[in-house]
């Protein structure tokens, strides 16, 4: 019993970074129809920004209210800029061609990124994973018996930091004038137009909240993995893609459901096999999900006019 | 007329002599045998991948996967059968008859994977195509690196080194044919037909799904072959030979050869297999070469990826487009009457 | 001799329903060989609809398909046309990449040769988990015939050439013989809707469905257009249905014409049956316009064609009804002419190889309705889009309020004072009524200005403000368009364009939206109105145009226009 609490609380707390990612996949899909291969290459360029802002911070002293605060914006900030230039300049000029060209450049951006950052020149960090300093120094919040389960202080800093981000997102994608310009592009990018959106900016606008939010979300993923490496973007990034796709590509809320499922599987799978499984459960999930219900569990399915 | 049955070896007839002679001609050249072997699996990789990417239209990027099959189910036979000898044959013959079965061994097992996973997936929508073949090879990998009978995650070790050159060029050649001949058959104009206009196909009678599923078995089949045709000449396969990396290579060879012509896939996955270890060869011979060949080694994924982008923001066809070599000869067509 | 006249395509009483719309009801139809149908409807009527019902692009949700004696409906298209149905397309969809010859060559399928036949099939589908038994046999079937192409065998070469022999021949046939080697896009629009046709035809078929064989041929075009096909029934003794636009076309070449609108099958009879139709006359110019025109004839001559010019007309009596339309010619004598808000000059649209519009000029001034009508495909639509910055224009020009704005994009136009509300309402159905308008005004930053247009638009149409939290998708057609022209009047805009408000519609619902849009012209803002309904909109109109092919055919005062001749011809394809 406590084995399975302790599973629900470590999946509940991958979920919501695998949420958070998956949002971003889901808004680009949203607006573009595009599948960005390359979102969790730019995430991990936004960690990688974090820990060097945290590093000059003083490593494992940066361990304070404004260090978090500042690694998390310099960090998201530099994130949506990496995101803005890889619309601006991989796939705004490919907005009229077939959408397989799309498809590949962003499988070339992310190849170039994952692997460009595993060489060790210039400011390339190289292949070898980094220890993220603690920036929020671990402790146990709350232990039950003889450390049968444990909440750490981090798994709910990142929680709630999560949950905010969920919050602020529903708020500016609903509440906000930019958000109801995005829900017109995505709905409808020509007519949107006729209402004087500009709908390249509204595009913009979307590559940079998503990768803002996917830098958030990476940074999380670090302080609970203590490391940031150069591949870290292609697998969280593949699973959460899984987890948008499960949830329906281009549903907002789905894709929260989609990553918190996907985390809480992933951890159950490993926690009573073997942690070797870990990379097959995203796929596998994906695969059952896709030949029960290709259009994901909140999608509509679409049919083409003929 | 009667002589016709002649066409569909012909070609197998002259090309095997001159590879036996080119075979027997180079047998003390070990380092020779290895570049032209790997280069010829990627050949075979190549063109197989480019029938359902390029022929067909559809996007595949786990081809990695179904070449880990071949490989480990044509490995694991032919070491489990490693001290049988045909009792009827001599120890060679017997020896190439036995590679020979684990090679079609191979392809068939990966054959069956590819109409498992083409089944479903095949009537998904384009990018979900890429998303669930990426992730079928990953299953793959997770899978053989908690399989204790293979070896986990040290791989299968111990296989007989039974491949020649002569097998895997032949295989190239067979697998360059048989393109060749699907793209000019009446199957072939319907895979194009599904690249160019699906409904389209659909409605002008094409089996659109079956001739997807199709399409993708062939293609998984010789990715199999070239496997096990892989798993005969190094001496140790592991799951790390085939992870998405190796897929993604793959798929930079045809894409810059041009997605659908045959001839820009083989001529990119040689030209795209030997830079590399030409590079490392002429870098070593020199003072401080091995730090420099090995960042040659470090450069080539992320040259590959910025090769991607490149091609599809400047010349998104490719080195040759959809055209082919053979298109300079025009094969004459029969004749008919002039209206 | 019996499959020549035989029923060859059957469809009884089909509907077909798309969530809760019924795209198309209770709808039959016989093929017999030889048979030249036409099928035709306004816009969104269902004509579409109908073919991919019939050739199993979507499944009925009831009623039956008969192909060829066998029962259709819930096949796939490939096995349908296996049955020997074959269609061309509405937006001509070919294998562009590929060779003409090679277009033709996938359409003519050879036989397969199965190891396993029919007979084997059935026995291993009788075995316990038969299914699967006969899905493998037929698989081994389809690859046995890939073996035979693989390894070149005499008998697969015999077929190849055979195929190539019937298509060569084929495309004797079509006049593309020449064109064989020629990639598919290269070809000039007209021989790419003969090579579709040519392509459909290699299928072997016994119903021939062409989905507006015409749309975009030029007058010359569509005369040879209709001896071709023609001359292709009788020489291939198919059965033809015929959706299309062009009305001279389709009462040219028909023998029997099937009109739907909304869905559901308004008239069935010869072309001259149903051009005397009411119902139809009704379904393309609008209820009022039988008795304009029935009106009209009466007084003016006796002669049932309308072909000879009145130059009575502008003072014809029926126009006493509407004083205050008939008051409009004399305003503008008396004044000076007003401002110009939009010119357009030889305006020219084309997607890829099909040119829409060929060279319109029109003008819109000051305080002005300007009405735009004709057929379907006549270029209405295009124009506005290229007024809009929707679409490039290929060339001419177009001023907007003095400056040149041609190519301008959309977004750019809309502070300046423009707004479109597009072809089918362009609704963000994923949005509530509110957030609708608002973003008419999302370029508008004076709040208080904006909540008192919103207040406004909701006083003119209070069903919306009862459902301003709903989200848009739930609304019914009329609330619809309700909303979009009142999205659309939030930009506060010196002209509005508006593309067919009337479209799908009940009558009560148009008259409501007219009264709107009268009130709102009359308070100043300049519109440009796309309409179908041609009554509607000229009774209105200050001026109106007839567009016909992309051109336009007559202009004049908006109740002038609406008993000339020209617009029967434009609609109906009288001569």
């Amino acid at each position: 019993m406590s084995d399975f609490a302790q599973h629900l609380i470590n999946g509940i707390a991958s979920g919501t970074i695998y949420a958070l990612v998956a949002l971003g996949y889901t808004m680009v899909y949203g607006v573009l129809k595009l599948i960005n291969f390359a979102h969790g290459d730019v995430m991990m360029v936004g960690c990688y920004m974090g820990y060097a802002v945290a590093q000059s911070l003083g490593g494992d002293d940066a361990s304070s209210f404004l260090g978090v605060l500042l690694v998390f914006s310099v960090a998201m900030a530099g994130c949506g800029l990496v995101g803005f230039l890889v619309e601006r300049f991989g796939y705004r000029p490919l907005r009229e061609k077939p959408r397989l060209t799309a498809l590949i450049t962003s499988i070339g951006i992310s190849f170039t990124l994952s692997y460009g950052f595993q060489l060790d020149m210039g400011f390339l960090p190289g292949a070898a994973p980094r220890a993220f300093p603690e920036i929020i120094r671990p402790h146990e919040l709350f232990v039950v018996g003889d450390y049968d389960i444990v909440i750490w202080n981090w798994q709910v800093i990142s929680f709630a930091i999560a949950i905010v981000m969920m919050l602020g997102l529903q708020f500016l994608v609903y509440r906000t004038r930019f958000g109801r310009a995005m829900r017109a592009v995505s709905f409808d990018p020509k007519t949107a137009g006729l209402m004087g959106i500009a709908t390249d900016r509204v595009i913009s606008g979307t590559f940079i909240l998503g990768s803002s939010l996917a830098a958030c979300a990476g940074l999380l993923y670090a302080i609970k993995d203590t490391a940031v490496q150069p591949m870290m973007g292609l697998y969280v990034g593949l699973k959460a893609f899984v987890a948008a796709v499960i949830g329906g590509i281009g549903h907002v809320p789905g894709a929260v459901v989609g990553g918190l499922l996907l985390g809480l599987i992933e951890e159950f799978v490993v926690g009573y096999t073997a942690s070797t499984w870990r990379d097959a459960v995203a796929f596998g999930f994906l695969i059952v999900v896709l030949l029960g219900r290709p259009e994901g569990l909140f999608g509509k399915a679409v049919a083409e006019k003929v | 007329m009667s002589r016709e049955w002649i066409k569909g070896p012909l070609p197998v007839l002259v090309v095997l002599p001159i590879l036996s002679v080119l075979t027997y001609a180079t047998t003390d050249m070990p380092f020779f045998i290895y570049l032209a072997s790997i280069t010829g699996v990627n050949v075979i990789l190549a063109v197989s991948l480019n029938i359902v990417n390029g022929i067909t239209g559809q996007f595949s990027i786990g081809h990695a996967g179904f070449m880990a099959v071949g490989a480990y189910a044509a490995g694991y036979f032919s070491r489990a059968l490693a001290g049988v000898q045909l009792v009827f044959l001599p120890e060679v013959v017997s020896d190439q008859v036995i590679f020979l079965v684990a090679v079609v061994f191979g392809g068939m097992l990966a054959a069956l994977f590819g109409f498992l996973v083409g089944l479903p997936s095949l009537r998904l929508r384009g990018d979900y195509l890429a998303i669930v073949t990426l992730g079928f090879g990953e299953i793959i990998r997770v899978f053989l690196q908690n399989t204790e009978a293979l070896g986990r995650a040290l791989g299968l070790r111990g296989i007989p080194q039974r491949s020649s050159l002569l097998a895997v060029w032949m295989a190239a050649f067979l697998t360059i044919l048989v393109a060749r001949r699907i793209v000019s058959s009446s199957h072939g104009r319907s895979l194009l037909a599904i690249r160019e206009d699906e409904v389209a196909a659909e409605a002008m009678g094409v089996d659109t799904t079956g001739y997807k599923v199709r399409a993708f078995v062939v293609s998984s089949f010789f990715a199999g072959v070239a496997g096990a045709l892989f798993a005969h000449f190094v001496p140790i396969i592991n799951p790390s030979s085939f992870t998405f990396v190796k897929s993604m290579e793959i798929v930079v060879m045809i894409v810059a050869g041009g997605l659908g012509s045959t001839t820009g896939a083989v001529l990119t996955a040689i030209i795209l297999t030997l830079l590399p270890e030409q590079l490392r060869t002429v870098l070593t011979s020199g003072a401080e070469g091995t730090d420099l060949a090995q960042r040659v080694d470090q450069l080539r994924m992320p040259i590959y990826g910025a090769t991607l982008v490149a091609l599809m923001l400047l010349r998104p066809q490719g080195l040759f487009g959809t055209r082919e070599l053979w298109d300079l000869w025009p094969r004459s067509q029969p004749k008919a009457s002039d209206p | 001799m019996t499959e020549t006249t035989g029923v060859r395509l059957r469809a009884d009483h089909v509907s077909i329903r798309f969530g809760g719309l019924l795209a198309l009801s209770d709808f039959s139809l016989e093929i017999r060989g030889g048979d030249l149908k036409g099928l035709i409807g306004p816009n969104g009527a269902g004509k579409t609809t109908a073919f991919n019902v019939l050739t199993g692009v979507y499944r009925p949700t009831s009623g039956a398909v008969v192909v060829a004696g066998m029962r259709a409906d819930g096949k796939k298209p490939h096995q349908i046309n296996r049955l020997g149905l074959a269609r061309t397309f509405q937006n001509i969809r070919l294998f562009k990449e590929l060779s003409v010859i090679d277009n033709v060559k996938v359409a003519s399928l050879s036989d397969t040769h199965p190891i396993f036949k029919p007979k084997a099939l059935a026995r291993a589908g009788r075995l316990p988990g038969g299914d699967y038994w006969r899905a493998a046999l037929e698989a081994s079937n389809n690859y046995y015939d890939w073996w035979r192409a693989l390894l070149l065998s005499p008998g697969y070469l015999r077929e190849e050439r055979e195929i190539t022999e019937r298509s060569e021949a084929m495309l004797s046939v079509m006049g593309l013989w020449h064109r064989r080697h020629e990639v598919a896009k290269s070809l000039p629009y007209g021989e790419q809707r003969r090579l579709e046709i040519a392509r459909a035809l290699a299928t072997k078929p016994k119903v021939l469905l062409l989905d507006e064989p015409a749309a975009g041929m030029n007058t010359k075009e569509k005369a040879d257009l209709m001896v071709l096909i023609r001359e292709l029934r009788d020489r291939f003794s198919l059965g033809v249905l015929v959706i299309e636009h062009d009305m001279k076309l389709v009462m040219g070449i028909c023998e029997v014409i099937t009109v739907l609108d909304h869905g559901e099958t308004i008239a069935v009879g010869t072309p001259a049956e149903v051009r005397r139709d009411p119902k139809v006359i009704e379904a393309y110019l609008g209820d009022a316009f039988v008795e304009a025109q029935k009106a009209s004839t009466a007084k003016s001559a006796p002669s049932e064609a309308m072909t000879s010019a009145h130059p009575e007309m502008s003072a014809h009596p029926e126009m006493s009804a509407h004083p205050e339309i008939s008051a409009h010619p004399e305003d503008r004598s008396a004044r000076p002419v007003p401002e110009l808000i939009l010119e357009a000059k030889d305006l020219v649209v084309s997607y890829g190889a099909v040119t829409a519009v060929r060279g319109i000029s029109l003008a819109v001034r000051k305080g002005q309705l300007v009405a735009l009508i004709g057929g379907n495909g006549a270029g209405k639509t295009s124009t506005l889009r290229a007024i809009s910055g929707m679409i490039k224009p290929a060339g001419g020009s177009v001023r907007f309020l003095g400056e040149d704005i041609t190519g301008a994009k959309a977004h750019v136009l809309v502070p300046r004072g423009m707004a479109h509300a597009p072809e089918g309402r362009g609704i963000f159905l994923n949005l509530t009524v509110e957030e609708n308008l608002m973003l008419g005004a999302y370029l508008r930053r004076d709040a208080a200005e904006i909540e008192h247009d919103a207040e406004r638009c909701y006083g003119l149409f209070p069903i919306l403000k009862q459902r301003r939290r709903q989200v848009a998708g739930t609304l019914s057609g009329g609330e619809q368009q309700m909303l979009a022209l009142s999205r659309a009047l939030m930009n506060r805009p010196r002209l509005l364009l508006l593309d067919e408000p009337s479209l799908g519609l009940a009558p009560q619902i148009v008259d409501t939206i007219f009264e709107v849009l009268k009130d709102v012209n009359a308070s100043g803002v300049s519109v440009l109105l796309v309409e179908q309904n041609a009554h509607l909109a000229l009774s209105l109109a200050h001026v109106g145009y007839v567009l016909e092919t992309g051109q336009i055919v007559t202009e004049g005062p908006g109740p002038t226009l609406l008993t000339s001749p020209e617009i029967r011809k434009a609609y109906l394809g009288e001569s």
